[in-house]
C-alpha cells in the first residue's frame, strides 16, 4: 500500500485505476474467445449422407464435403470398422466423435487441417464435440424468487456449477443429449432433459419441499468455492430464537471464531477482530449498525430473508472495507405469481411480511414490517430495560423480460432504548437508526455473462446520553450530569459487477464501485439532563471522503479435484488532500481428493478506510465513525486459513480450520484513553492506533439424523494487541481474548409435528485490567492542592502492573425451546414456539470496580450483568 | 491438538500477592534545593483503609556520576506534616545538563533506584503578561518566547501555582529580635509592650504550601489536545518541540485569576508562573498524570492508565527539570 499527499485526480493510483478498468473486460473477453477458437472447426454444421459405413467411408466423405482435411496413417486406425451414426448428428465434431469413439488416437488441429495420430490412451468422450452453454436462472416455482447456490449437475459428464446470488448459472456441456439435475436445499430436485446443439437458455423453477425444510443440517456435495458459508432461511431456526424473535443472524454466532459480546454495540467479533471490522450488507448495501437492542437482535427479519452469506476468510474479491468478516444478507424480491406472506408475534416483537404480484410474472412487491412489543411482558423479567424499535422494508421488482430485472429497495429501522437502574435514576438513553435505498438492475448478457448494476444510498445516525454523578469531597453525590453525543454517516455509491463464464473450468468476476461518504461528527456535550434533540447539538465540520474500487478474480478448475480462485481488489481513497491506495490480493484454493474429503487454503489482504471510535466505559453505544487521515492511516489485515472438510452428505459434516491474522492501525481499543471528544479539530490525536493479531483453530461437527440433529462448534484462539502508548508498548491480550469457545446445539424430533431444542454456549472469560496498588498523588506529595478539586478524597494513583492481566470467570448460557408445527392447512400454516432464554440465569458480562476514598476501606465490587435473565417466551408464526 | 496443549498454559498473567513498594515522587530542578518525597504503596481491594505510611527510616542519596553523593535527610518540618510522603531534603541544588542517580534504601521496604538528567537552561528572550478574559473567565495571559536548543529533543511544561505566605510578627528588644507568634515571644511582648523602641512588625515568608492554578491554551501544538478539548482547563501545559526543534517559539497560555487574590478566610500568597524544560521521563509521567486526573472523574478504575514511572523495584518518578520562574504579588502583604 502506498500513501501520499497529492492534489488533483491524475495521480499514479488513479491512472492504474483507469487502466485496470478498461483492460479487465477486454482481457476476460479475449480469454473466453480463445477458449472457443481452439475447437472452431468442429462446430461447423455437417450432416452425413451416410447412415452407416466404415470409418474410412466417413472420413473420405468429410474430406470431400466439409472443406477441411483430415490426415491419418492407415495403420493407426481400423479404417474398415463398420460404424452407424444417428440422424441427429449436426456438426462435424459430433460426427467425428461418433465414428472414432474408443480409438487410441490423438487430435492435432492446424487451421483447416486435422491430424489423427496414435495415442496410448483412448480418445476422450468429448475430444471432438462442440461445447455449448446452458445458462439461465433458477427460481422458486412459487414466486420466481432467485435461488442462490442452487446446484446444476450433469451426471454422465460429471460437470456441474452453482448459481450466483441472483440465481444465474452457465454450464458448458458437449453437444448431445443430457440430463440435468437441479437441486437446492429445501426444494424438490428437478430433472431436465435437453438435446444440446447450440447455446441454450434454461430457466428452471423448483418447488419447495416441506420435508427438507425441517432438516437442520444440509450441504451441497460440490467443491468449496470460497471461504464463505451460505445460511438458508430456517437452517438454524431451532437455535436462533431470542425471546421468541427468530434472528437469522444469530446463526452466525454458532460458527466457530465468532463471538457475541454484550458490551459492544454490534455484539459481533470475528477471529480476534473488533466490532467495526465486520461489513454488513443488506441486499448489497452497507448498514453501519445492523442491530437492535445494543446488538442483541439484528435488523434481519426472518420473514423476509432469502439467504445469508457469511465470510471470515477466503473473501471474494468484490468485498472490501472490513478486516474480519462480511455478512451479505439477501431478502426476498417479491412473489411474482400470487400473494403470500408470513406473520409472527412473540414476547419481543411482532412482524409481518406481505409479497405478491402487481402484474403477474412482471411486477412484484415485498413489504416487511416489524415493531417491538410493549415492554410490559419483558418488564416482568428485565425491569431496567426499555426498548422500542422497528424495521420497515419495501421492495418492488419489475421483470422487463427474461434478461432484465429492475429492483427498488428501501429500508428504515430505528431504536429507542432506555437503560435505568431505578425508576428515579435514568442512566442511559439512546436512539439510533439506519436508512437505505437502492435501485438495482440485473441483466443476463447472454450465454456467458451476467451483470448487475446498482445505485445505493445508506445513512446511520446515533444519539446517546449517559448520566453520571458528581460527588463532593466527602464522597456524597452532589448532582447528576449527562454526557450526550450525536453523529451520523451517509454513503452514496454506484456499483457494477460482471460475471463472465469461460467454460466449466474458468469463470471471471470483475467490477467497479465509486462511493462518496460523508461523516457528520456533531458535538459531544455535557448537560444537566439527557438531551437527545438533534437540533441542540452544534455541528462540527463534516468529514467527506471518496473511495473508488476495481476488482477482478477468476475461478479456475485446474483439474476435477483442484480449483483455484486468484483475485485482486484495488481501492483508491481520497480524504481532503490525503490520498492513498491499496492493492488487496486474495487467493483461495481447494483440493477435493475424494467425494468426502477436501482441503482448502486461503490468503486475504483487506483494507478498511473507516475507523470506529467508542467510549466503552459509558456502557452505551457512543460509536462514532471517522475517516482515515495522514495521522490515522487505513486499517489493514493479512490472514491465512488452512482447512479440512469431511462431508458425508445428509449424515455428517466435519470441518477444521487453522488461521492466522494480523491487523494494523486498529483503533477501537480505547482503554487508557479518556473520553473521545469529537468537537476538536485535533480529534485524530485522541485516537490511538495499534496492531493486533490472532491465531487459532476452529472445529465444526454437524450430525444429521432422522430424530436427532447435533451441531458442535469449538474455537481455540489467541488474540493480541500492541499500542505504542499503552502497556509500555508491550503486547497485551485483546479484551475478548477468549481462549476456548464452545457451542453445542441439538434438536430432537419427538414426532412429525414436535421437536425440542437446546443450545449451550460456553466461553473462557474476558481479560480486564485492574490496579493492584495505589500510591500518593504526585501534586499532594509536592504540597500542591487544587482549590477546585471536588475529588480530594480520591487523590491517589492507581497502579496497574499490566494491561488486561486478569480474567473473568467463564461465560455460559443455556437456551431451551419447544416447537409445534401442525400439518399445514390448505391456506395457511402455523408454528408455535415456546422456550426459556438463559435457563440458569448466567451473567453475560462481569465488571470489576473499586470503591474507597482516603481514610476509608478499599474494596472490590464485582457486578454480574445479565443482559436478559431467565426469560420464558412464546412465539407463533403464520404463513399464508 | 498442539494448540490445545499450549492453551493449557496459564495466561496472560497469574494474579499473585501484591507487595507494598517504595514510592518516590520527586522532581529535581536545577538551582533548587533537593526535595525527595518518599512513601509506600498499599494494596487495593483487600478491605484495608486507604492511608499512606510515611517512610522515615530511608537512606536517600542523590549522586552525580563521578561526583560526591548528596545525602538527603528526613525533614521533620511542620510544613510537611500533611504530606502523604516523608520528605527528604538537602540544601544542595542540582546543576544543568547533569545526570543524577537516586538511591533510596529502606531497611523495611528495600532499595529502589532511578536516574534522570537535568535539561539545559530554558533560554527565554521574551516575556509578557496581560489581563484578559477567556470564555468570560478573567485570566492572565502569559506570552513566553524562547529559543529551543538544536540537535536535542526538548519538552516544555508551563504551569502556575500560588505559593501561600505566612505572616510573622516580630519585635526587637535590647537588640535582639523575638518572634511574637511563639508562646515565649508573646509573653515577653506582653511584659515590655509600650516601652520605647518596642514595636510589633509584620514579616511575610513563603511556605511550601501551594495552590494549583488552572491554565488554558489554544495552541494545537501542545499535547494537551490529546487529553481534552483545548477549551478545557489544565493543570499543566505540555509542549514538545517536534514542530520547532532548534528554533524560536512563542507560547501563550492563560492563568485562571480566581485565586490570585486571597479570599477573606485565607492568608496571602504570591503567584508563580513557571516555564520548565522537563526530562523525558518527567514529561511523560506528568503528561499521563494530567491524563489520569482528567479521566478519573469519568472513567472507572479498570479503564484508567497509571502514569509510567522510572523507579526500579518501586513506583513513582524521579525526573529532572530546569526552570524559569516569575513571581507576581496580587495580595497585600501586611
Amino acid at each position: 500500500m502506498r500513501s501520499s499527499f497529492k492534489n488533483g485526480p491524475e495521480t499514479r493510483s488513479s491512472r492504474i485505476c483507469h487502466l485496470l478498468y478498461f483492460m479487465l473486460p477486454v482481457l476476460c473477453s479475449l480469454s473466453c474467445q480463445s477458449l472457443h477458437a481452439q475447437r472452431g472447426i468442429f462446430y461447423r454444421p455437417f450432416h452425413s449422407q451416410l447412415q452407416k459405413g466404415t470409418i474410412r467411408d466417413f472420413l473420405e466423405e468429410i474430406n470431400a464435403r466439409s472443406g477441411i482435411t483430415i490426415e491419418y496413417a492407415s495403420g493407426n486406425i481400423p479404417l474398415d470398422k463398420p460404424v452407424v451414426v444417428g440422424s441427429e448428428i449436426a456438426t462435424l465434431g459430433a460426427l467425428l466423435q461418433t465414428i472414432l469413439a474408443g480409438e487410441h488416437i490423438r487430435v492435432i488441429q492446424k487451421n483447416d487441417k486435422v491430424l489423427l495420430v496414435p495415442s496410448p490412451v483412448a480418445l476422450p468422450d468429448d475430444a471432438f464435440l462442440p461445447v455449448y452453454s446452458v445458462f439461465g436462472l433458477v427460481q422458486e416455482a412459487d414466486g420466481h424468487e432467485a435461488l442462490s447456490d442452487a446446484v446444476i449437475w450433469e451426471p454422465s459428464t460429471r460437470k456441474g456449477t452453482v448459481c450466483n446470488v441472483y440465481g444465474y448459472f452457465a454450464l458448458w456441456l458437449p453437444e448431445g443429449r443430457h440430463r440435468l439435475e437441479i437441486t437446492h436445499t429445501g426444494y424438490k430436485p428437478r430433472i431436465v432433459d435437453l438435446d444440446l446443439h447450440w447455446d441454450q437458455r434454461l430457466d428452471a423453477s423448483l418447488l419447495p419441499n416441506e420435508a427438507i425444510q425441517e432438516v437442520i443440517v444440509s450441504g451441497v456435495d460440490v467443491t468449496k468455492r470460497n471461504g464463505g458459508e451460505t445460511i438458508a432461511p430456517g437452517r438454524y431456526d431451532s437455535y436462533t430464537n431470542f425471546l421468541g424473535e427468530n434472528d437469522a443472524l444469530r446463526s452466525v454466532y454458532l460458527s466457530p471464531g465468532v463471538l457475541n459480546v454484550s458490551d459492544a454495540s454490534s455484539g459481533l467479533l470475528v477471529r480476534g477482530g473488533e466490532q467495526d471490522e465486520n461489513l454488513f450488507l443488506l441486499d448489497g448495501n452497507p448498514i453501519f449498525n445492523p442491530t437492535h437492542m445494543l446488538g442483541a437482535l439484528s435488523i434481519v427479519d426472518k420473514t423476509s430473508l432469502r439467504a445469508i452469506q457469511f465470510y471470515k476468510s477466503g473473501f471474494p474479491s468484490r468485498y472490501s472495507g472490513a478486516l474480519s468478516s462480511v455478512i451479505d444478507v439477501y431478502t426476498k424480491d417479491g412473489n411474482m405469481q400470487h400473494w403470500s406472506g408470513e406473520a409472527n408475534v412473540n414476547d419481543l416483537a411482532a412482524s409481518i411480511t406481505l409479497e405478491g404480484p402487481l402484474r403477474k410474472n412482471k411486477t412484484a412487491v415485498m413489504l416487511s414490517f416489524r415493531h417491538s412489543m410493549p415492554n410490559y411482558l419483558l418488564d416482568v423479567f428485565q425491569k431496567d430495560f426499555f426498548t422500542d424499535f422497528y424495521d420497515a422494508h419495501f421492495k418492488v421488482s419489475h421483470q422487463f423480460d427474461a434478461d432484465n430485472k429492475l429492483t427498488l429497495d428501501l429500508y428504515a429501522g430505528e431504536d429507542d432504548l432506555d437503560l435505568q437502574t431505578s425508576a428515579q435514576n435514568l442512566n442511559n438513553r439512546q436512539r439510533w437508526g439506519n436508512r437505505m435505498a437502492s435501485v438495482s438492475w440485473t441483466h443476463v448478457l447472454g450465454s456467458q455473462s451476467f451483470v448487475s448494476t446498482s445505485v445505493n444510498a445508506t445513512n446511520y445516525y446515533n444519539l446517546a446520553g449517559f448520566v453520571y454523578t458528581i460527588y463532593d469531597t466527602l464522597g456524597n453525590p452532589v448532582s447528576n450530569h449527562s454526557f450526550n453525543t450525536y453523529s451520523s454517516i451517509s454513503q452514496f455509491s454506484f456499483r457494477t459487477q460482471f460475471e463472465l463464464n469461460g467454460g466449466n473450468r474458468v469463470r471471471f468476476n470483475y467490477g467497479a464501485e465509486a462511493a462518496y461518504t460523508r461523516i457528520k461528527p456533531f458535538d459531544s456535550k455535557v448537560d444537566s439532563s439527557i438531551s437527545l434533540d438533534p437540533s441542540s447539538f452544534e455541528s462540527a465540520p463534516p468529514l467527506p471522503f471518496g473511495e473508488y474500487t476495481l476488482y477482478a478474480e477468476s475461478e479456475l478448475k485446474a483439474t476435477p479435484k483442484f480449483s483455484l480462485r486468484p483475485g485482486v481488489h484495488f481501492s483508491f481513497y481520497q480524504f481532503s488532500n490525503f490520498t492513498t491506495a491499496a492493492l488487496q490480493p486474495r487467493l483461495f484454493a481447494s483440493y477435493k481428493w475424494s467425494a468426502h474429503h477436501q482441503l482448502y487454503a486461503s490468503y486475504d489482504r483487506m483494507t478498511q478506510y473507516l475507523h470506529l471510535v467508542t467510549n466503552p466505559s459509558l456502557g452505551i453505544n457512543s460509536d462514532l465513525w471517522v475517516p482515515s487521515t495522514p495521522m490515522l492511516q487505513p486499517e489493514n489485515s493479512q490472514s491465512f486459513d488452512l482447512g479440512y472438510s469431511y462431508q458425508k452428505k445428509g449424515v455428517l459434516k466435519l470441518t477444521a480450520d487453522l488461521y492466522w491474522k494480523k491487523m494494523t492501525n486498529v483503533t477501537n481499543y480505547a482503554e487508557g484513553k479518556s473520553f473521545f471528544i469529537n468537537t476538536d479539530s485535533a480529534w485524530e490525536q485522541n485516537i490511538e492506533a495499534g496492531k493486533g493479531w490472532s491465531y487459532g483453530s476452529e472445529l465444526v461437527l454437524e450430525k444429521t439424523g432422522e430424530k436427532l440433529n447435533v451441531h458442535v462448534a469449538y474455537t481455540l484462539s489467541w488474540n493480541w494487541r500492541q499500542f505504542d502508548q499503552i502497556n509500555f508498548g508491550k503486547k497485551f491480550p485483546f479484551k475478548y481474548d477468549r481462549r476456548h469457545n464452545l457451542n453445542i446445539a441439538t434438536t430432537y424430533k419427538l414426532d412429525k409435528t414436535k421437536d425440542v431444542s437446546a443450545l449451550w454456549m460456553f466461553a473462557t472469560g474476558d481479560v480486564y485490567s485492574f490496579p493492584e496498588s495505589i500510591y500518593p498523588d504526585f501534586d499532594n506529595a509536592q504540597q500542591i492542592e487544587d482549590p477546585n478539586d471536588l475529588l480530594k478524597n480520591y487523590r491517589f494513583i492507581y497502579h496497574f502492573s499490566g494491561v488486561n492481566q486478569y480474567r473473568t470467570p467463564p461465560y455460559s448460557r443455556l437456551d431451551l425451546s419447544f416447537s409445534y408445527h401442525p400439518p399445514r392447512k390448505k391456506k395457511y400454516g402455523l408454528c408455535w414456539t415456546g422456550g426459556v432464554y438463559n435457563v440458569y440465569g448466567a451473567p453475560s458480562q462481569y465488571s470489576y470496580g473499586l470503591a474507597g476514598t482516603l481514610q476509608t476501606k478499599s474494596i472490590v465490587i464485582v457486578s454480574e450483568d445479565k443482559f436478559f435473565n431467565i426469560t420464558p417466551y412464546i412465539s407463533v408464526t403464520v404463513d399464508y | 491438538m498442539l494448540l490445545l496443549v499450549f492453551s493449557c498454559k496459564k495466561s496472560p498473567y497469574p494474579a499473585g500477592l501484591v507487595q507494598n513498594e517504595l514510592v518516590v515522587l520527586a522532581e529535581i530542578t536545577a538551582g533548587q534545593p533537593l526535595k525527595i518525597p518518599v512513601s509506600k504503596s498499599i494494596q487495593v481491594g483487600n478491605g484495608g483503609i486507604i492511608s499512606f505510611d510515611k517512610v522515615t527510616t530511608a537512606n536517600v542519596i542523590v549522586s552525580p556520576p563521578g561526583g560526591t553523593p548528596i545525602t538527603c535527610l528526613l525533614n521533620s518540618s511542620s510544613f510537611y506534616a500533611g504530606d502523604p510522603a516523608s520528605v527528604y531534603t538537602s540544601r544542595h541544588a542540582p546543576a544543568y545538563n547533569t545526570r543524577y542517580r537516586l538511591q533510596v534504601q529502606d531497611p523495611v521496604s528495600g532499595t529502589v533506584t532511578a536516574e534522570t538528567t537535568i535539561p539545559s537552561r530554558v533560554r527565554i528572550f521574551g516575556f509578557d503578561t496581560s489581563s484578559t478574559f477567556r470564555g468570560g473567565l478573567p485570566v492572565l495571559a502569559v506570552r513566553v518566547s524562547f529559543n529551543d536548543p538544536p540537535d536535542s529533543v526538548n519538552q516544555y511544561v508551563f504551569e502556575a501555582l500560588k505559593q501561600l505566605m505566612r505572616v510573622r510578627h516580630l519585635f526587637t528588644y535590647q537588640g535582639k529580635t523575638y518572634n511574637y507568634d511563639t508562646p515565649k515571644g508573646y509573653t515577653l511582648y506582653q511584659m515590655i509592650q509600650g516601652q520605647p523602641g518596642v514595636s510589633l512588625r509584620r514579616d511575610t515568608v513563603a511556605t511550601d504550601t501551594l495552590l494549583r492554578l488552572m491554565v488554558y491554551t489554544g495552541d494545537k501544538n501542545t499535547d494537551n489536545a490529546k487529553v481534552s478539548t483545548l477549551d478545557s482547563p489544565f493543570e499543566r501545559i505540555f509542549l514538545p518541540d517536534r514542530v520547532f526543534n532548534g528554533r524560536a517559539y512563542t507560547e501563550t497560555f492563560y492563568v485562571d485569576k480566581t485565586y490570585f487574590t486571597a479570599a477573606s478566610n485565607q492568608g496571602p500568597g504570591r503567584v508563580l508562573l513557571m516555564v520548565k524544560s522537563a526530562s523525558p521521563e518527567l514529561y511523560n509521567y506528568l503528561f499521563w498524570y494530567e491524563q489520569y486526573k482528567s479521566s478519573i472523574e469519568s472513567l472507572p478504575p479498570d479503564q484508567l492508565y497509571s502514569p509510567p514511572g522510572n523507579i526500579k523495584n518501586g513506583l513513582g518518578i524521579f525526573g529532572g527539570s530546569s526552570m524559569r520562574r516569575w513571581v507576581y504579588y496580587f495580595d497585600p502583604l501586611y
